[in-house]
């Protein structure tokens, strides 16, 4: 026993232990809303959590969870309710169990011991449960009417049992599918030999194979055998390894830019070359493959929501749903982690600001139940997750007295609704008057906005007073590689992360605005002004202080030429150009920090290596955008 | 040994219901040629079992079934019909039908059938 007390062993188990806590809890909210139906599901996670708890040294857990298994499973429709908030009561305990493991404290167990005894109040409800046979039925083929004829079976058997299952599935027979074997899970005071009579008897049935089921146990453990062979074997790998893996990469394909190189110089054979290019190929196949393992599905943060959501709703009176879309779809390890705190946040806001109390939502004719929609897609090279509620929408009239009262804006001046969007995320502004338990004062929504731009992504706001607020968080799918527009300027190689750009436009010269006064340039996209920034003269005359505004113009003539390439790139509603000479295309690298000096200018936010040992200096819009709102 | 209701729009069928049944030891104690005959005859001779025939003119025997469970919902039916009505074959299980024959259908067939709704 003593080897289980390692550390390596509480990490494991304190992880597997969350894991199951999310997964009771998506089981138990499924039972509420259908209590009809059994969840195996459930059964299954408990059933883990039995094995687990034996062997990580709590017997007395182990033994009552099993307790709850055997409850869950033998209880009648009636009792379902009762059990599930029994069980969500020992689903947090569970949760605070886990809290004082991670924390080093001696975990106070006493409070399951109330759990038990609340257990023996559920007598009343357990059902006598006979014997539990499972049976394999085959048809003669001659047979043409199947489904009817298992209904017919089913029916019988039902005199005399209770069918816990069928396969195919009632549902299915009942559609009229065709089969040839039949799969009857029952639990009967009969005994086998009676049960046999009855199938036999029944016409077109040929065979039937019965067999004594031990408890409900060993059906969710052949269940779990099943699942098992499914799923592919997986190992768990820490994150440095992987990083480590991708920077040894990076080196490796340094290494190898020298070999072709010192190759060169001594004219190297054909067959140097085709093994150098079949290395070279190796290595960026591995470099995808990692990437790809750095990817995890979003559902492993998402699983806890739905059980968040239903509390907030009880504990504020609000009938919530929330729907969650592509939560396969993955994201980078280092991000999702930090994905918690902001959704969690996001959705508190959702249910407690956006939704409405059913009375309210009755009068203004919309379902009393609240949705809540989590949607995650894929967006070009991001990832989008937006969370929208069909709840009272953005009242702008109050953030904007709000705004002013608190002196953010000056009175009198009317901000569009985008501003205001900037306004929200930006500064501790709460438009409820009230602070609640459940979202606070509203504080946050700059912390929620600190971390998703910290993870190179950034927040939408969309909102239609009344009916809905929608809030697009936009994250990279990988901040391990960044696709990135390679630019040469007079022979200086440089890059701007393909995030946000919109579009790349070749534009007659003739088409370029210029403000004699302020020295700048702009274009005409789509009826709207974009200023211009000249990265040629920028670079060349303006390096010691880019957030200086003005932005000197002097392009020397023998570079004009009749048409330039504009980058234009668009974060929320501000769009920017980038004049650019010669465009060199896409290409994913690795982003590496850059340091001090250049960092401290603001106009890079990272550099990378190229094959030949090539430094690349990665341009930040971001921090043009903002120097150009202020020329 | 039971008293039948045979329902049917076919006489023929009917008549060859009626003899194998009889041979085996029930009584038929009426017949019926559509769905609102079946529900006359039931209320007049409450039988233990009824073949009902499910499509026939006018009322058809699931429209029949159901009238006759309303009145008597321990009403046993089996159902006999022809390949191919299979979904009428489920829905008639549904409705409350206990067992079903499709014709052409073997003797031994329907005797079963007849015994296993008597269980």
């Amino acid at each position: 026993m003593e080897d289980f007390e390692t550390e390596e062993f509480q990490d494991v188990m304190l992880l597997e232990l969350t894991e199951r806590v999310e997964e009771l809890n998506t089981g138990l909210l499924e039972l509420e809303k259908n209590p009809k139906k059994k969840s195996d599901r459930i059964l299954h996670t408990l059933h883990s959590l039995k094995g687990l708890f034996s062997l990580s040294g709590y017997p007395q857990l182990s033994s009552m969870t099993h307790s709850m298994e055997n409850l869950l499973s033998t209880i009648d429709s009636g009792g379902v309710e009762k059990v599930v908030s029994l069980l969500f009561q020992y689903s947090d305990e569970l949760q605070s169990l886990a809290n004082s493991l991670r924390g080093g404290k001696t975990p106070e167990l006493l409070r399951f011991d109330q759990l038990t005894q609340q257990l023996a109040s559920f007598d009343d409800f357990i059902v006598n449960l006979g014997n539990k046979f499972g049976i394999k039925v085959l048809f003669s083929p001659d047979c043409k009417v199947i489904s009817a004829r298992t209904l017919v079976l089913l029916k019988k058997l039902q005199k005399k049992a209770t069918v816990e299952r069928t396969v195919p599935p009632m549902e299915e027979i009942q559609a009229g599918i065709t089969f040839k074997e039949l799969f009857v899970e029952l639990t009967t005071q009969e005994d086998e030999e009676a049960i046999t009579q009855i199938i036999e008897e029944t016409q077109d049935v040929i065979s039937a194979n019965i067999s004594r089921l031990l408890d409900s146990v060993s059906t969710v453990e052949k269940t779990s055998v099943m699942d098992d062979s499914q799923e592919p074997l997986n190992v768990r790998v820490g994150l440095k390894d992987l990083d480590r893996i991708i920077q040894l990469l990076g080196e490796l394909v340094i290494s190898g830019q020298f070999i072709r190189e010192i190759g060169e110089q001594q004219a190297y054979s054909r067959s140097f070359k085709e093994n150098l290019a079949s290395y070279e190929r190796t290595i960026s196949n591995i470099q995808d493959l990692v990437i790809k393992m750095r990817l995890v599905p979003l559902e492993t943060i998402l699983t806890r929501f739905p059980r968040m959501v239903r509390d907030l709703g009880q504990k504020s009176d609000k009938k919530v749903d929330l729907i969650i879309s592509g939560k396969h779809i993955g994201v980078d390890r280092s991000v999702i982690e930090q994905l918690t705190n902001p959704l969690t946040h996001l959705l508190r806001n959702a249910v407690d600001h956006g939704i409405e109390l059913p009375a309210d939502r009755i009068k203004k004719k919309k379902d009393e139940r609240g949705t809540i929609r989590l949607n995650i897609n894929h967006e070009r090279s991001d990832i989008v997750i937006e969370i929208k509620d069909d709840g009272c929408g953005l009242d702008y009239k109050k953030i904007s007295k709000k705004a002013k009262n608190l002196g953010l804006i000056p009175s009198g001046t009317d901000l569009t609704h985008e501003e205001l969007h900037a306004l929200l995320f930006s500064q501790n502004l709460s438009t409820t008057d009230k602070t609640t338990e459940i979202s606070g004062r509203g504080v946050g929504l700059n912390i929620v906005k600190e971390i998703v731009e910290e993870i190179g992504g950034n927040i939408e706001v969309e909102s239609e007073p009344g009916k809905f607020t929608s809030i697009r968080l936009i994250i990279p799918i990988s901040v391990a590689i960044t696709k990135v527009l390679m630019l040469s300027i007079q022979e200086q190689r440089l890059a701007i992360p393909m995030a946000n750009i919109d579009q790349i436009l070749t534009v007659p010269i003739d088409k370029i605005l210029q403000d004699s006064e302020s020295n700048t340039k702009s274009i005409i996209v789509d009826n709207t002004p974009v200023p211009l920034i000249d990265l040629t003269s920028f670079l060349n005359y303006n390096s010691s202080s880019p957030s200086s505004t003005s932005i000197t113009n002097k392009i020397r003539s023998n570079h004009i030429t009749e048409k330039e390439n504009v980058v234009l790139w668009r974060k929320g509603a501000r769009t920017l150009g980038f004049l650019v000479k010669e465009l060199l295309g896409e290409r994913d690298v690795v982003i590496k920090p850059i340091n001090n000096f250049l960092s401290q200018l603001g106009t890079f936010s990272g550099a990378t290596i190229l094959e030949g040992g090539q430094v690349v200096l990665i341009l930040d819009p971001m921090n043009f955008l903002e120097t150009s709102i202020h020329a | 040994m039971a008293n039948v209701l045979i329902v049917d729009d076919s006489k023929y069928l009917r008549l060859m219901i009626s003899k194998i049944l009889k041979k085996h030891g029930h009584e038929v104690v009426a017949e019926a040629e559509t769905g609102s005959e079946a529900i006359e005859q039931y209320k007049n001779f409450k039988p233990d079992v009824v073949t009902m025939d499910i499509v026939m003119p006018k009322m058809n025997g699931l429209l029949a079934m159901k009238e006759i469970m309303a009145i008597d919902p321990k009403a046993n039916f089996v159902v006999v019909t022809a390949l191919g009505h299979e979904p009428l074959v489920r829905q008639a299980l549904k409705i409350g039908a206990k067992d079903f024959v499709i014709k052409p259908f073997k003797v031994d067939q329907l005797v079963q059938a007849i015994e296993n709704v008597l269980l």
